[in-house]
């Protein structure tokens, strides 16, 4: 019977989602790997109240923002809609996300009874993706190509 | 079990041997078989044609000529449902205590007795729509047929797809009802088998006439034919 | 094509000779009802999740009224504006003086067929406001003016060297058949939009009335820009659309993305309501009646409980052969065949519910288990019974068979007239005739003793 974490990492990479679970110490170095061949410029990372506008963020290469939750049954993420790095998630051209593996619920329901629950939040499974034409499936279609979840593990 | 046969209009007008067979198959497991002379049919192209009045009538007869009736049996999936599931419809529901089954339904539960000699064969189920969605009956003709040894039963990739049959539907769209109907003709054609079985006469009918018209040859039999004509002798009383 | 639902029938025949567009079809269908039985068979609680899901509808469509205010109450204390529409017409009157009041110019529109109810995008188009579909299918089917042919995949029909030629002329981009280069054309003439667009529009997949949350499933994210980056969101739904609480959309989500597009779970589903941070300032949801209530007091009052998942139209096998615009309607297929009469009327499209052999396949796979045969044979009986489609030569022959069927010494006397005909009666066609009739009929072998 997988635990939590290792269900959460089969379902996220089903959907075409590239998990890296680390330990809390190298997460510094496992964000410096992901984005080495982009140029910094290109790269924002959201720390609480650091402002961008969304013009400029729309420009990135990469986003890097941290998760409110994990669902592991469907290998999702939740963003809260009332914190202002949400568009991080959503208008670079790649997604890093941060997530704790203490906050991973089995299951949306639970996620949704939960007291961290917000009113507005997205539900995040892969990356943007569309199969409009011909059932073939293509990333990127208006979000970001690609996701990376980093799963900090405790 | 004292069974009251319904013989659907479309056997007793086309294939009187599929009832003929049936009671055969009845008395053979041991049951007392009564056959209403005065039944016609159970209004179900009316039904779904929309004439819900004129359905209501027919089903008026059908439930006086049965009056009395315990056990009702019929080799139709469509008629038999229509009597079962919807003359409630049309307000002429039987009552509770009155069981309605399907023959080959009937007989796999109550037919435990009959025996069959070795038929060497290949036939080809074809799942009759309203048989299997609203009869539920997918396990039981296979059941029934695999009692019968040596008959090869042979699956057809999308053996669940639609005849085109339809009732009215074969005449009112019947554009559309001769392509699906070409469509399982062509699937029946690739797969060498003797015979077409079904638990549908309407199905059978529309597959048969529609293979002669695009010229291919293939034999539809219902599966209580196939049933009786494989009953060991000592078996028919 | 006409797309008009009396022309049904006409429109069929002419499906029928397109092979191209069978083979687009049946492909793009085959495809996605593999992936949904993929799910179905290695879930199994799917057959409780279908019966929790079909139980919420029905409760939501039993207490409409009850939920519709909740949902109310939450969104407006919220600071959303809620706003009721009778008729499409009025849903498209206030959709544009709402963005008239805005001095909106630009809207982006996420895929929503209550939106197609309105032809809004047209509309808006109409009256000077520039009205882009975001969703791909959708945003391809407005490039080559054309309505969508099914309701998740509005662009199914198209294969995609159709696709590539489309976007090379009208994109201006140099031609490609590759659908990476091609969606990329799509996101970049749209990103744009997104950007200067002052409203946004959208349905709603569900409405929660625990909450006031707006839920929005989508893979692309095409939602969630046009829903956050515009000062102003509109969001139009059916007043049917409504959940009572958030743990019956938690398990209407189990049976949504797997029925919809063989997935087991959407790329983004959003929760929303006013308050989003940088998001629209403000917020308006109009609830559209349309022939919604005329149905919920009618016997086909279960086809509200629809969840837009498509399902039905994937497995029919006369969608299939005829294709969505053949219906020439909003809605095709099963769903369609109810909804169309339905909400509008039996005289209005009088062939919906005859396009059917009544396989039932659509009511095995429906999640939330409405019982389709039995609403297309009801529409059926009220397309007899409307006055305005009288057909007396059939409503004769089938007084005249009822009274054959009461009558067994009748039928038989006409039916051995019927058994020495020479020859074999068409059936539909010259090439399918039926069989000759036996020479005796069972019952009467019974009555003349042939049988102990």
């Amino acid at each position: 019977m997988a635990s939590l974490t290792e269900q959460f990492i089969i379902e996220a990479e089903a959907v075409h989602s590239v998990v890296h679970a680390i330990r809390r110490e190298a997460l510094e170095e496992t964000i410096r790997l992901l984005v080495e061949n982009v140029a910094p410029e290109k790269i924002f990372r959201s720390t609480l109240g650091l402002r961008i506008d969304r013009s400029s963020l729309a420009k990135m290469e990469i986003g890097i923002s941290t998760m409110l939750a994990g669902i592991a049954d469907t290998g999702s993420l939740v963003v809260d809609l009332s914190s202002p790095d949400h568009l991080v998630s959503l208008l670079p051209t790649r997604h890093i996300a941060i997530l704790h593996e203490s906050n991973l619920y089995a299951t949306l329901s639970e996620f949704l009874m939960s007291p961290a629950a917000p009113l507005r939040y997205t539900q995040i499974t892969g990356p943007s993706k569309t199969a409009d034409i011909e059932k073939i499936l293509v990333y990127g279609a208006h979000g970001p190509v690609r996701l990376d979840i980093v799963l900090i593990q405790n | 079990m004292k069974v009251h046969l319904f013989v659907p209009c479309l056997v007793d007008q086309f294939t009187p041997q599929v009832a003929a067979a049936s009671a055969k198959l009845l008395k053979a497991a041991g049951h007392e078989v009564i056959i209403p002379t005065n039944q016609t049919c159970c209004g179900q192209p009316a039904f779904n044609s929309g004439y819900w009045n004129e359905a209501r009538r027919v089903a008026d007869h059908f439930k006086s000529v049965f009056q009395g009736a315990e056990i009702i049996v019929g080799p139709s999936g469509s008629c038999i449902s229509m009597v079962k599931n919807h003359f409630e419809e049309v307000g002429m529901a039987f009552d509770r205590s009155v069981k309605i089954y399907e023959i080959v339904e009937f007989l796999n539960e109550y037919g435990s007795t009959l025996k069959f000699k070795p038929t060497p064969g290949k036939v080809i189920f074809h799942d009759a729509c309203h048989a299997l969605r609203e009869m539920g009956l997918y396990e039981q003709p296979r059941q029934m047929l695999r009692r019968v040894p040596d008959l090869e039963i042979i699956e057809l990739d999308d053996h669940q797809a639609c005849c085109g049959f339809g009732g009215t539907f074969s005449v009112k769209m019947s554009d559309l009802s001769l392509d699906m109907a070409g469509q399982k003709v062509n699937a029946i054609q690739r797969s060498g088998a003797d015979f077409v079985v079904s638990l549908d006469g309407g199905c059978l009918m529309n597959i048969q006439s529609t293979a002669e018209g695009l010229g291919v040859r293939l034999r539809t039999k219902h599966v209580v034919e196939i049933l009786a004509d494989a009953l060991l002798p000592d078996m028919d009383r | 094509m006409d797309f008009s639902p009396k022309a049904i029938k006409k429109n069929f025949a002419e499906s029928l000779r397109d092979l191209t567009l069978r083979k687009n079809l049946t492909k793009a269908t085959t495809h996605t009802i593999d992936k949904r039985n993929a799910i179905k068979v290695s879930s199994p609680e799917w057959d409780h999740w279908r019966d929790a899901g079909a139980k919420s509808r029905r409760e939501s469509l039993l207490h409409l009224d009850r939920y519709l205010t909740q949902f109310t109450e939450q969104f407006q204390q919220l600071g959303g504006e809620v706003i009721h529409a009778a008729t499409t017409e009025e849903a498209r009157q206030k959709v544009l003086q709402i963005i008239q009041e805005e001095q909106g110019r630009i809207v982006v529109k996420a895929k929503s067929m209550v939106t197609e109810e309105l032809a809004l995008a047209t509309f808006l188009n109409d009256h000077g406001i520039e009205t882009w579909e975001t969703d791909l299918g959708e945003f391809i089917i407005q490039l080559a003016g054309e309505h969508p042919s099914h309701i998740t995949a509005p662009a199914i029909h198209k294969n995609r060297l159709q696709i590539a030629k489309l976007l090379h002329e009208k994109l201006g981009q140099p031609y490609s058949e590759d659908p990476v280069v091609l969606t990329g054309y799509a996101r970049q003439f749209l990103r744009e939009k997104y950007f200067a667009a002052d409203v946004g529009i959208s349905g709603a997949n569900f409405i929660i009335a625990e909450t006031g949350q707006i839920i929005l499933v989508e893979n692309e994210a095409n939602i969630r820009l046009s829903t956050v980056l515009p000062r102003v969101h509109i969001a139009i739904t059916g007043i049917e659309k409504v959940v009572p609480t958030r743990i019956d959309f938690a398990n209407l989500m189990r049976l949504l993305p797997a029925s919809a597009t063989g997935q087991k779970m959407a790329g983004y589903v959003s929760a929303l309501t006013p308050g989003i941070s940088g998001g629209p300032k403000r917020q308006v949801i109009i609830l559209l009646d349309a022939g919604r209530r005329q149905m919920l007091y009618s016997p086909k009052w279960e086809m509200l409980a629809c969840i837009r998942c498509g399902a039905c139209l994937n497995i029919c096998p006369i969608f299939n052969r005829g294709g969505g615009h053949a219906y020439g309607s909003v809605y095709p297929g099963p769903m369609g065949a109810v909804l169309t009469p339905g909400l509008t009327s039996a005289h209005a499209a009088p062939d919906h519910a005859f396009a059917s052999s009544l396989c039932g396949a659509c009511v095995d796979i429906c999640p939330v288990k409405i019982p389709l045969t039995k609403l297309l044979v009801q529409t059926r009986k009220e397309v007899v019974e409307d006055k305005n489609h009288r057909h007396l030569g059939e409503a004769a022959l089938w007084n005249s068979w009822a009274f054959l069927m009461r009558h067994p010494q009748v039928l038989q006397f006409f039916r051995t007239i019927g058994s020495k005909l020479p020859y074999r009666i068409p059936w539909g066609s010259k090439s399918r005739r039926l069989p000759r009739m036996a020479e005796k009929t069972f019952l009467s072998q019974v009555r003349h003793g042939q049988f102990d």
